[in-house]
């Protein structure tokens, strides 16, 4: 009996008027948890009703609070009819069940005065699926968990999941469990016999209780499974609802197992004061002594509890007594060394750190001591060494490497023990090595092997049974194994940014499997220590301080000299390592004198200390990345290789493909742009097993299409790699869609790709002219592309030494296991565009792309790559864009790519008036919902430019850049800088404008002429960095290009200064934010409140009364958002990040006059605090 | 081939103000989409027809959606469904609430009822704002109307609190409420002239002080339960009965008016006030004794016109001579022995003849 909650009901407000005859409403509130259903008083006559009712109380076991979820349902009283259903509220319990978030400082809206209760209260939307949200009911919400250390329990609470697919801000990762999945299935109510007699309202609720306590559900099995592998929480969780319709559903999840370390960190020292540290210094160094461990398993099984951390608040009588000691560490310590022991470095650390091991939510200890001791941190400091009694090989690794790290910062000798991450052993037990994040620490990846994937395709034809369970678990492990032996053929060891996912068309499913091989760091730890890993997911908590990080990674290339004072972030990486060793008393004195030695002791550079037979540079180490795995000779299939154009010693290949996102400090040229390939083709409309074969045999040449789309428009684009993609195929009656999105970056480390070249099998004299103009047209196109992107110089530098035979240090240092590559094979002739047909000229159309507009970007990554981090401020919006259309039977590839080419004119058109920015994150989903139709659905986050960095070159490798060196060049001279620019844009307005300003005299006199939503004249005198380069050049770009081009120069008018109007971090945003990306810019992330994840359907018969199909689906939508915002503010968050909205399904039916749609939305509650005002940035734009 | 499904929902509700703009005056996508491209959008951003047309049913589509929220703007930050910044919220219920005078001009003088609202579209035809604008501004004085009608205080802070409208326009819809509340005939022909502005001051003074909550009522208390401002000061009116006493003065009065009027003002309208002053003050003085009859209250701006201001036109008053002489009309008044021994009858007149000098002059177009 583990579980109590309590539940108020206090009022509602704006219901729905129920009674036409006195327009009002007798409203009550039925509460129902389980079986057991709870009802308040009516209150009658009132839209506004006041309950005020009892508390509620539900006695229930935690895998009933895990499962199911608390249903408020209002209702309308009748005397003599049946009583009427307003609307409903699901609430899901879990994010109540998580281990209190102890934020650094008391902001969040919980129950202050019961530390130990989980509370959920505010105003929630009613919602029914007939009509929408009908009003809200104020309700209050309590969880009281007592303890519950049976082993054989089925529950597997406090176990906190993170749809981020990244180690979240606020925590370290101490530990890399492995691959969990799980999936449950289940009759689908909406195809039982019993629809046929319930009404359609009845139907939908009985459908979105089942989804919701499926993927209670199958939370808590995965749950269960990360306790079994030792870990406390999982990230990149993904849940995906399989609606198979006659079969039935399958809900499944997938996930990384990680041990999580929550950071602890001061509320002052925000990301702005690393910018200026030397008399923040103490600051920071406080914060690294907080950078502690609390609650996790291996602590709670001090009190005899194994894997339980989230019971510490629930224990918190005994933190009580625990923290008594704390000041006096010495005692402590002493009691607790056996414990602390284990760990064969820490005899220097035990003296003091045994202190904490008295008990582990040492948090609540440091909530009685707002000011941090320097004891108490270390003694918490201590519990993190005490951590390494769970059974895993990897916490041992915390003090293993905690001792190594603190010796690495005395004696600049690194003789840790190597404890890594990812234990060699542990890893080979992993059945599976896929991790499904897609953002990892420096030094993780030690090498990219490119992109694998699986397909299959299975035929559903029989109803559920309850093995049904293991044929799908056998589909899936095969597609694994598919996935895994690829993963191996390209001799990699891991599979990154994992994922599964299916579509269904009648009876037949494709099964896809897709992820990054790759080879990771087996001795990532090492790394971590001495400063990988906390440092990481600090900047990717606060976007401020990431360009420290790539100053850090800058500062690994060899330039420490003028370091010192600045890289305090840095500091605080060996810092923070440090002071776990530091055991003697005088923390301060001792941290000022490694804080200043620690800058200058070069880090250990990260492959070579994780490959010692692999050595590699300490000036480039992150170009490794790049490097290929496997060895040129034992590959099966065909890769040009090259060498490395960093180091000139590893080997690359021509081109890298990853589903992740751009490791960080990877060097990049340029700017990143969206690259998409669609490839349609059309099917014949078969049944059953025909219909599997049908499509089974069309899959490799869709594939294959779109693999050469893509390579295609890469070189187009000047690109050489391609990040985030993610490949979408759908199946439908007449048709197979594949679309891939990705976004094309130039990796510094890889070959400039080769100019395609266009042969034409005919020989005939009009057959050459048109090649001839084909080819003309893509060398422009390439031209122009390179100057968009900032690719140009760095293309012809490479170009150059390539031709002068640059080869310098490529001799013995070359990795001997892979063989010498002959250079000399002729790259050029590889890339040939044949122009044989009518289908390949239209084809070569296709490739030939515009750029977007100038001062809108689209990227599916979460930062666009090649764009400084310091210059996106602020989020602007995230967007949910539906689009559906008949398509023609015999769909072609021009109509087809059309689609979307006009789909993303529409979002840039939709953004304009909040350029200058970048709309990350971006995703496409497709669905061919009946045989003549297609919908594409896509959302993504618009970011806003801030105030350009001033004198920045975007020519150079501006990813690699730091921005901070810049950063305190005085203002007056960027002005000048800028001034000029303005005036030679100026020049190049008229053109533009001369069409427009006749139009504007004809205009009705009381009509403006068109003007920026807020013009900020003031602000007009800089530029952006991102199309600096290229206005300049726009008349030249012009007169060569084709017409294409030319019609574009004029809508270049509005880089007119007059429509630029830069971004700034907010000080603090209105409402909720949503977010599919995992950090805020501006903000940093205070704590997580929990994962909600909500299945959502909407019914109607009066579609044309609701403004047609748009109609319903935008209020839909505009719902879902609301509601999303409700539960979010309801839990005391703030934001959501990591949102995602899937399994978008709209029916239709026209000639009823009805539509039905479900939409499966998500994401992770945060708070979050914004930080602008003490940040320079701002400052300096304020100026 | 039109799209099925077209549509663009952010987290954030973003307004288009120019859209917006659009959409309050009344225009329907179509029209806006060409309104746009008139202006110019669509060479600024490089984009087609197709596009704009989308956009702009989609903002259309928000807006439709907001409008529900839009009659009780409180709801506005209350309910989730629509993010707005509290900026932009502020500026939807304004512009949503804005009205163009000539149309309020003309509906004021009606009942506001269904049938009235469906003869629209001769507003519309007359003033040549969209029949759709016209029946949002209609239907938004009926509504803040109909809302006020029940509650007592001061109207201004009412509509404040309810709509959230700023104070200028706030002030605008109080003189609305107290005109249409008083059922003050505005529309006969000889009231043509006027315009809403007329109305507006005129009303607006009459609220602060002729009714309960005027300064200068002495029933005024302190506390201000009960006091409300769309409704006469009953016993003023009947106070202005006692202005009959004036009439038997009449020559007095026009004695101490003239002395005190020379050299303020030409000769040649002195002498106009000489031989005239008879017609002046009737004119004034009848109007003020009939008020607490409430048809003749109702006809205040018909007998206004018809009895002060269109004999001052005859004569080619001009408005500074015009307020001279009424000031020092005034002040006479008060300086009458009748006023001397009357303290009550001297605070009546003061009370009417402030408001009354001021609404003659705004209703005197010269």
């Amino acid at each position: 009996m583990p579980g109590k909650v309590k539940v108020r009901v206090v009022a509602g407000r704006n219901l729905p008027v129920m009674d036409r005859s006195s327009d009002t409403t007798d409203a009550y509130v039925e509460v129902k948890l389980g079986t057991i259903t709870y009802k308040t008083e009516v209150y009658r006559k009132s839209l506004n009703p006041q309950w005020n009712s009892e508390w509620f109380r539900f006695e229930v076991d935690d895998q009933e609070l895990q499962d199911e979820p608390l249903q408020i349902r209002l209702m309308d009283h009748d005397t003599y009819s049946a009583n009427d259903a307003i609307g409903k509220v699901y609430i899901d319990l879990n994010p109540l069940l998580l281990p209190p978030p102890t934020p650094p400082h008391s902001q969040r809206p919980h129950d202050p005065s019961q530390p130990g209760t989980a509370v959920m209260s505010g105003w929630l939307p009613v919602y029914d699926t007939m009509h929408g949200i009908r009003g809200e009911v104020n309700i209050l919400v309590k969880v009281d968990l007592f303890s519950d250390f049976n082993k054989f329990r089925q529950s597997s609470c406090g176990v906190q999941f993170f749809f981020t697919p990244e180690i979240p801000a606020g925590y370290r990762c101490q530990n890399i469990v492995g691959f969990v999945e799980e999936l449950v299935v289940n009759d689908d109510p909406e195809y039982q016999w019993i629809d046929k007699i319930r009404t359609p309202r009845a139907s939908n609720e009985a459908r979105q209780t089942l989804f919701s306590k499926l993927s209670g559900e199958l939370q808590r099995r995965i749950g269960l499974k990360v306790l079994e592998l030792g870990g406390n929480a999982v990230i990149g969780y993904r849940q995906y609802f399989d609606l198979e319709g006659e079969t039935g559903i399958v809900v499944r999840g997938l996930g990384s197992a990680v041990t999580l370390v929550r950071l602890h960190y001061e509320s002052s020292t925000t990301g702005g004061t690393t910018h200026s540290p030397s008399p923040l210094r103490e600051i920071t160094a406080q914060r690294d002594l907080d950078m502690l461990v609390e609650a996790r398993p291996g602590s709670a099984s001090m009190v005899g509890s194994p894997k339980r951390s989230s019971r510490s608040r629930h224990t918190s009588g005994c933190n009580l007594m625990s923290r008594s000691p704390l000041p006096t560490d010495a005692d402590g310590s002493k009691s607790e060394s056996g414990v602390g022991g284990c760990a064969t470095v820490s005899g220097t650390t035990a003296s003091t750190n045994g202190g904490a091991t008295t008990h582990s939510p040492t948090h609540s200890g440091k909530l009685a001591s707002p000011a941090p001791t320097p004891g108490v941190s270390i003694n918490r400091r201590s519990s993190e060494s005490d951590l390494s009694i769970t059974p895993k090989g990897g916490s041992l690794a915390g003090s293993g490497g905690s001792s190594g790290g603190g010796i690495v910062g005395k004696g600049g000798t690194l003789t840790g023990v190597h404890r890594p991450i990812m234990t060699q052993e542990s890893f080979d037990m992993l059945e599976y090595p896929f991790l499904t994040m897609k953002t990892f620490p420096i030094g993780f990846i030690l090498h990219l092997g490119g992109t694998v994937s699986a397909r299959s395709v299975k035929l559903l034809d029989r109803p559920h049974t309850p093995e049904e369970v293991e044929t799908r678990d056998n589909w899936w492990t095969q597609l694994r194994m598919e996935i895994r032996s690829h993963a191996r053929a390209l001799a990699c060891n891991v599979v990154l940014g994992y994922e599964e996912f299916t579509t269904i068309s009648d009876e037949v499913c494709v099964l896809n499997a897709t992820g990054t091989a790759a080879v990771i760091s087996l001795h990532y730890l090492d790394t971590d220590t001495s400063g990988g890993m906390p440092g990481i997911s600090r900047s990717l908590r606060d976007p401020m301080t990431l360009s420290l990080d790539r100053k850090d990674f800058e500062q690994q290339q060899g330039q420490q000299n003028q370091q010192s004072g600045k890289s305090s972030c840095k500091d605080g990486h060996t810092g923070s390592q440090a002071c776990m060793s530091r055991s003697h008393p005088c923390i301060e004195d001792g941290f000022s004198g490694e804080g200043g030695s620690a800058p200058s002791q070069p880090p250990p550079p990260t492959s070579s200390s994780a490959a010692p037979n692999n050595p590699v540079p300490v000036s480039s180490p992150l170009c490794a990345m790049c490097h290929v795995p496997y060895s040129e000779t034992s590959l099966p299939f065909r890769v040009k290789i090259s060498k490395c154009a960093v180091c000139r010693k590893g080997k690359v290949p021509d081109v890298i493909f990853t589903t992740l996102e751009p490791p960080v400090g990877i060097s990049i040229t340029g700017k990143g742009c969206l690259i998409q390939a669609r490839v349609a083709r059309s099917k014949r409309d078969l049944k059953g097993e025909l219909n599997a074969k049908e499509i089974s045999d069309s899959l490799p040449f869709l594939e294959y299409e779109l693999h050469k789309q893509l390579i295609n428009k890469l070189k187009i684009k000047g690109m050489n790699a391609l990040f985030g993609l993610r490949v979408r195929v759908t199946v439908g009656e007449r048709l197979i869609v594949g679309v891939a999105t990705a976004t094309a970056v130039f990796l510094s480390a890889l070959q400039p790709p080769p100019v395609p070249r266009v042969t034409s099998a005919s020989s005939g004299r009009e057959d050459e002219r048109h090649r001839a103009e084909v080819q003309k047209l893509l060398l422009t196109t390439i031209a122009r592309n390179k100057e968009f992107y900032g690719t140009k110089h760095m293309i012809s530098d490479v170009l150059v030494d390539e031709m002068n035979g640059a080869r310098g240090s490529d001799t013995e240092d070359s990795e001997d296991d892979l063989p010498e590559i002959d250079l000399s094979s002729g790259n050029k002739d590889t890339s040939v565009l044949e122009l044989d047909d009518m289908e390949d000229a239209e084809m070569i159309g296709l490739l030939v792309e515009d750029c977007p507009p100038a001062q809108l970007a689209a990227v599916t990554t979460q930062v666009p790559p090649g764009v400084s981090k310091d210059s996106i401020v602020t989020n602007l919006q995230m967007f949910t864009r539906v689009w559906r259309t008949k398509v023609p039977a015999t769909l072609n590839h021009n109509f087809f790519n059309q689609y979307f080419d006009k789909l993303l004119q529409s979002v840039y058109f939709k953004v304009r008036k909040l350029a200058p920015c970048i709309i990350a994150g971006l995703q496409v989903n497709v669905e061919l919902p009946e045989e003549d139709e297609l919908q594409i659905s896509l959302f993504g986050m618009v970011l806003g430019q801030g105030f350009p960095a001033p004198s920045q070159s975007q020519a150079v490798t501006s990813s690699t850049m730091s921005q901070v060196g810049q950063s305190d060049i005085p203002l007056k001279k960027a002005k000048q800088d800028d001034g000029e620019m303005i005036f030679k844009m100026e020049e190049l307005i008229p053109s533009g404008e001369d069409n427009t300003k006749p139009r504007l005299s004809q205009q009705q006199e009381n009509q403006q002429p068109p003007h920026p939503p807020h013009p900020i004249v003031s602000k007009q005198s800089a530029l952006s960095i991102t199309p600096v380069p290229s206005v300049p050049s726009i008349p030249s770009t012009a007169s060569i290009s084709s017409s294409a081009s030319s019609a574009r120069s004029s809508t270049r008018s509005r880089n007119d200064p007059k429509y630029l109007n830069y971004h700034f971090s907010p000080r603090e945003r209105y409402g909720v934010e949503i977010t599919p990306l995992s950090y805020i810019p501006g903000a940093r992330i205070d704590c997580h409140l929990g994962n909600l994840n909500f299945f959502f359907i909407r019914e109607s018969t009066s579609i044309k009364e609701s403004g047609g199909l748009s109609g319903f689906m935008g209020s839909f939508v505009t719902e879902v958002l609301a509601l999303v915002r409700a539960h979010v503010a309801a839990l005391g968050g703030n934001a959501m990040i990591a949102y995602f909205m899937s399994e978008c399904v709209l029916l239709h039916n026209p000639y009823k006059n009805q539509g039905q749609c479900l939409i499966n939305v998500g994401g992770d509650v945060v708070q979050v605090q914004y930080t602008a005002g003490s940040s320079l940035h701002d400052g300096s734009a304020e100026e | 081939m039109l799209p099925e499904v077209d549509i663009f929902v952010g987290n954030y509700t973003l307004i288009d103000q120019d859209v917006y703009e659009l959409w309050v005056q009344g225009y329907s996508v179509g029209e806006t989409v060409s309104v746009l491209q008139q202006r110019g959008e669509l060479e600024t951003w490089g984009a087609t027809l197709e596009l704009l047309a989308s956009d702009t049913a989609d903002h259309y589509r928000t807006f439709g959606m907001l409008e529900k929220l839009l009659l009780t703007p409180t709801k506005l930050a209350e309910e989730w469904t629509f993010q707005l910044e509290p900026a932009i919220q502020k500026m939807v219920i304004e512009k949503y609430y804005e009205f163009d005078d000539i149309v309020i001009r003309e509906i004021i003088g009606k009942k506001l009822s269904g049938r009235t609202r469906k003869d629209l579209d001769d507003v519309s035809e007359k003033t040549g704002v969209l029949l759709r604008s016209c029946r949002r501004q209609f239907d938004n004085v009926k509504r803040i109307y109909k809302q006020l009608d029940e509650m007592n205080g001061l109207v201004v802070a009412n509509i404040q609190s309810i709509f959230l409208l700023p104070t200028v326009l706030a002030k605008k819809y109080a003189a609305i409420v107290f005109i249409v509340n008083n059922r003050f005939e505005t529309s006969k022909r000889k009231l043509n002239y006027l315009t809403f502005e007329d109305f507006n001051v005129c009303a607006s003074l009459m609220m602060t002080t002729w009714t309960t909550v005027g300064p200068l009522n002495p029933s005024t208390n302190l506390g201000s339960y009960g006091r409300d401002d769309t409704d006469f000061d009953r016993d003023f009116l009947i106070e202005l009965r006692d202005f009959k006493l004036l009439l038997d003065r009449e020559k007095e009065h026009r004695n101490v008016t003239l002395s005190h009027l020379r050299g303020k003002i030409p000769d040649r309208m002195c002498s106009e006030v000489e031989n005239n002053f008879k017609v002046y003050s009737r004119g004034i003085i009848n109007i003020g004794c009939s008020l607490n009859n409430s048809r003749d209250m109702r006809d205040f701006f018909v007998d206004t016109v018809e009895k002060v201001v269109d004999p001052c036109r005859q004569s080619r008053w001009k408005v500074t001579e015009l307020e001279v002489f009424l000031q020092v009309y005034t002040d006479a008044g008060s300086a009458l022995d009748i006023m001397a021994s009357n303290h009550t009858l001297r605070m009546t007149w003061q009370r009417y003849m402030n408001t009354m000098r001021v609404c003659v002059c705004q209703l005197y177009h010269s």
